[in-house]
């Protein structure tokens, strides 16, 4: 999967012009969507999974991406994403993503689930390499039968940090709330534009 | 049984609807089993599917816990383990005896027996027996309870309770507790709606009796006295069981431990 999504990579960067990304606010383009024309591969560790994604921004504001979850406990998740911002106003933007996944791999006690998220997201970037953000969002999970759906609310801050180049520095920490808990959720990670 | 708790059709609003719905999650699995036999009953489970199902239990690490365990974590008086699962056996058959206590024993495990307090006899020479079906004595239901098993109460006659004048229905409810709790070393906090007709007016008797909770079958929810249970029935596999109480990952991770 992995070797795919490089491969993919390396197809998209081919077929688009390199793009001339000017954003005034390199944070937020960190942050996503990605600027039209470019196209950016992400790697996070963190917990409860880690993640690779590429996403590409195919029209002002829009971008679309492909991803792969990886849990230490040995099920996966290939996932598509869509961000959508809403609107920037100076240092600050509102984008709203939403993500569909399937798990995979097998574990015990582990139902494979198609997995779904929506997820409203602020940034603010008081300086043009630096971005702060929150977000909230719901998740989803479901196998198509009652007893195996569930649903989940969850809230993260975290932080971008884009010096000139194309590397960009994200984390973020936050708490995913179920119907019997709440654990920590985070994780750390860098983006590499093209 | 696995097919017919299925929802027709996959809808994609599930999703939507699972995401605004987070308030709405599934207490402790509690599995609910009758006679462990090579009876040819739709409820009636056999020696060997028992054992697939606690192997099963005890491999994928779900720990075995009472009833008192649930309310008392739900009270805070408690924390449940990472992977809980309540075993309950109704009606008091011979079998918890002699197939499902050794099986259980063996295994380090435990369960909840909701003996039918009317079926007990006093000793084995006046056993009582329905059809295929004997039923515990007093004897066997303190070895129960002395191997450390949760007894609750099915009744005093395992009537339909809906039925009954208020009398009645006071005196199936209260006499059973107070014949279990005579004869076992242990408060009998937990009760088994028979058939599992749990109408209003029954639930609050059987609150308004002082029992701490009650468990129905496949129509009940996470509230106390309406505790929902999983039918145990003959067919089904180590594998449906894996089915029955798998979880998403997000489940898995918010239920805390």
């Amino acid at each position: 999967m992995i070797a795919a999504l490089l491969a993919a990579a390396a197809a998209v960067s081919a077929s688009f012009e390199p793009p001339a990304v000017d954003d005034p606010s390199p944070a937020l383009a960190a942050l996503g969507p990605q600027p039209a024309g470019a196209t950016a591969l992400t790697a996070r560790a963190g917990r409860p999974f880690h993640g690779i994604r590429l996403d590409h921004g195919f029209w002002d504001g829009i971008d679309l991406g492909l991803g792969l979850d990886v849990w230490p406990e040995g099920f996966y998740r290939p996932t598509a994403q869509v961000r959508v911002r809403a609107f920037r106003a100076g240092p600050a933007q509102l984008t709203v993503r939403g993500t569909l996944g399937r798990v995979l791999g097998s574990i015990g006690g582990l139902v494979r689930t198609t997995d779904g998220e929506l997820a409203l997201q602020l940034g603010f970037a008081p300086f043009a390499p630096l971005g702060a953000f929150a977000e909230v969002s719901v998740l989803g999970a479901t196998d198509f039968t009652r007893e195996h759906t569930a649903g989940f609310t969850q809230v993260q801050g975290g932080l971008a940090f884009a010096p000139p180049g194309p590397l960009s520095l994200l984390a973020s920490a936050g708490v995913l709330q179920g119907a019997r808990g709440a654990r920590a959720v985070g994780s750390g990670g860098m983006a590499f534009r093209f | 049984m696995i097919g017919s708790r299925r929802v027709p059709h996959p809808q994609t609003a599930l999703l939507l609807c699972a995401a605004l719905c987070a308030a709405c999650g599934e207490g402790v699995p509690i599995l609910m089993y009758h006679s462990v036999s090579d009876g040819g009953e739709p409820l009636t489970v056999t020696p060997d599917e028992l054992d697939a199902h606690l192997d099963f239990l005890r491999s994928q690490g779900f720990e075995t816990i009472t009833l008192r365990e649930v309310l008392d974590a739900h009270d805070g008086a408690g924390k449940l383990p990472r992977h809980p699962v309540v075993l309950t056996f109704d009606d008091g058959y011979q079998d918890a005896a002699t197939q499902v206590l050794p099986r259980l024993l063996a295994r380090g495990q435990k369960a909840s027996f909701f003996i039918v307090s009317g079926f007990c006899a006093r000793d084995e020479a006046s056993r009582v027996t329905h059809g295929p079906h004997g039923y515990l004595t007093w004897a066997e239901v303190r070895a129960l309870a002395d191997a450390g098993m949760e007894i609750g109460s099915h009744t005093v006659s395992h009537r339909q309770l809906a039925g009954l004048h208020k009398a009645e229905l006071r005196a199936e409810i209260e006499q059973s507790r107070a014949a279990l709790q005579a004869y076992v070393d242990q408060r009998i906090d937990f009760f088994a709606y028979p058939f599992n007709d749990q109408r209003q007016w029954v639930r609050r008797a059987v609150e308004k009796a002082g029992y701490r909770g009650a468990v129905v079958g496949a129509h009940g929810n996470t509230d106390p006295f309406t505790l929902q249970r999983l039918t145990m029935h003959r067919g089904i596999s180590a594998a449906d069981l894996r089915s029955m109480l798998s979880e998403s990952w997000e489940t898995s991770y918010t239920e805390g431990g």
